[in-house]
């Protein structure tokens, strides 16, 4: 006997739709099914993250596709549903404790580098009274094209306008500026702050 | 790749698939296939034994009937086996003829023992039955494999123990009309040694034959674990 949609399983029903080739009974299916194991892992495991638990949803599906010809339309589809759900957990509880007893947790990566640190331009500057402090020693020109410039980061016309210096002139004390500031906060091993 | 576009590959692939029979369906079409090479090779060979003094034999007649049934609880078993949501107690099923087998083939070894004392026990190597062996067991073997790799991989180290056990048992059934008597010790080191080591490859080799990697590999999605 066939049991198709008008029985009581309506997950059933859908799997033997899908088993006959129905792409929007499987789609209906494959939907709820993934409810339903996302509902199921977090209740039994509870300690799995997001993330972990959605590749595991996944890997059950992508089971659940290559298998689905197991399933007996004489019996009911949670229960065929939930075997494979343990069998992928198990598998994947053993896949990672194979890698865990390939692992070494160590606090602090023992890594060496031969190279100095490239020059990141755009990191913000660890101390901010230093920093001050070495705007205040520039000349008046330069400490307001660095201050209009890159502390209100105005545009070059913005600035020209508010301060009454050319653009030209603008760029010449940011460039001399930034010199100045480089050698005073600069530390004398060349490695940066 | 999110969980929805997933489902939706997977159903934009959604092809008639033929539902898999029951077990017992199964394990009986396994047996029919198994029955026409073990006819071929018992009519080629030739019966050893006297049939009527085999079967006024209770040993040997239980011995056979016991196999038998190993045979098909373990071909059920094993097709059970790659079957989600079936009812596991089932997979214990073989051991209750197993048994019986490996007692009837241990009181055989005693009996030979008090009849022929050590010369009973005497164990020796029968070319002339690894040929036949050979030939009755292919085909059962290979069409196994087969099913089983239609179903699911749940434990696909017991699948492949619970085969090769029905393999051995009916391969055991048929040359037990070519041996007949004082043999019970030769059955118990080559047939069931042999179940043994059948096993015992078939339950390392069982990941690779029957594991989830090769049918998520023919999908050709990128697993997520």
């Amino acid at each position: 006997m066939d049991m198709t949609a008008d029985r009581a399983d309506p997950l059933g029903a859908l799997m033997c739709l899908a088993q006959a080739g129905d792409s929007s009974a499987y789609d209906r299916l494959l939907r709820q099914a993934a409810d339903l194991i996302r509902r199921t892992l977090k209740r039994r495991y509870p300690f799995l993250t997001e993330a972990d638990a959605e590749d595991l949803v996944q890997d059950i599906l992508l089971s659940v596709h290559t298998v689905r010809a197991t399933y007996d339309a004489n019996r009911p589809f949670v229960p065929w549903l939930m075997a494979i759900v343990r069998n992928r957990t198990a598998d994947m509880a053993r896949r990672y404790s194979r890698r865990r007893a390939r692992e070494i947790a160590v606090e602090k990566y023992p890594e060496t580098f031969d190279e100095a640190p490239s020059n990141i331009t755009d990191e913000v500057y660890g101390d901010p009274e230093a920093l001050r402090q070495a705007l205040s020693t520039l000349p008046k020109g330069q400490r307001t094209a660095i201050e209009l410039l890159k502390l209100r980061e105005m545009s070059l016309k913005e600035a020209s306008k508010a301060s009454g210096m050319s653009v030209s002139a603008l760029k010449v004390a940011t460039h001399r500026a930034t010199h100045a500031l480089r050698l005073t906060l600069e530390p004398r091993d060349g490695y940066g702050h | 790749m999110d969980t929805d576009q997933l489902i939706a590959e997977l159903a934009g692939r959604t092809e008639p698939v033929r539902r898999l029979r029951p077990p017992w369906m199964r394990a009986a079409i396994w047996l029919a296939l198994a029955i026409p090479p073990l006819i071929l090779v018992v009519a080629v060979h030739g019966i050893d034994v006297d049939l009527p003094t085999a079967l006024a034999d209770r040993r040997f007649v239980i011995e056979q009937i016991a196999t038998l049934a190993t045979t098909l609880t373990a071909a059920v078993a094993a097709l059970a086996s790659t079957v989600p949501g079936a009812n596991r107690k089932w997979l214990w099923l073989p051991l209750v003829p197993l048994a019986v087998w490996l007692a009837t083939v241990g009181a055989g070894c005693v009996a030979d023992w008090r009849a022929l004392g050590s010369a009973g026990l005497q164990l020796r190597w029968d070319g002339a039955c690894f040929l036949p062996m050979v030939l009755i067991g292919v085909v059962p073997a290979v069409a196994m494999v087969t099913m089983l790799r239609h179903g699911a991989p749940l434990s696909p180290r017991l699948s492949l123990v619970l085969a090769a056990l029905a393999t051995a048992g009916i391969v055991n059934f048929a040359l037990r009309f070519f041996h007949f008597g004082d043999v019970s010790v030769m059955v118990l080191a080559w047939h069931l040694g042999l179940v043994g080591l059948l096993s015992i490859g078939a339950g390392m080799l069982g990941p690779q034959f029957l594991g989830w990697g090769r049918l998520l590999a023919d999908l050709r999605f990128p697993r997520p674990v």
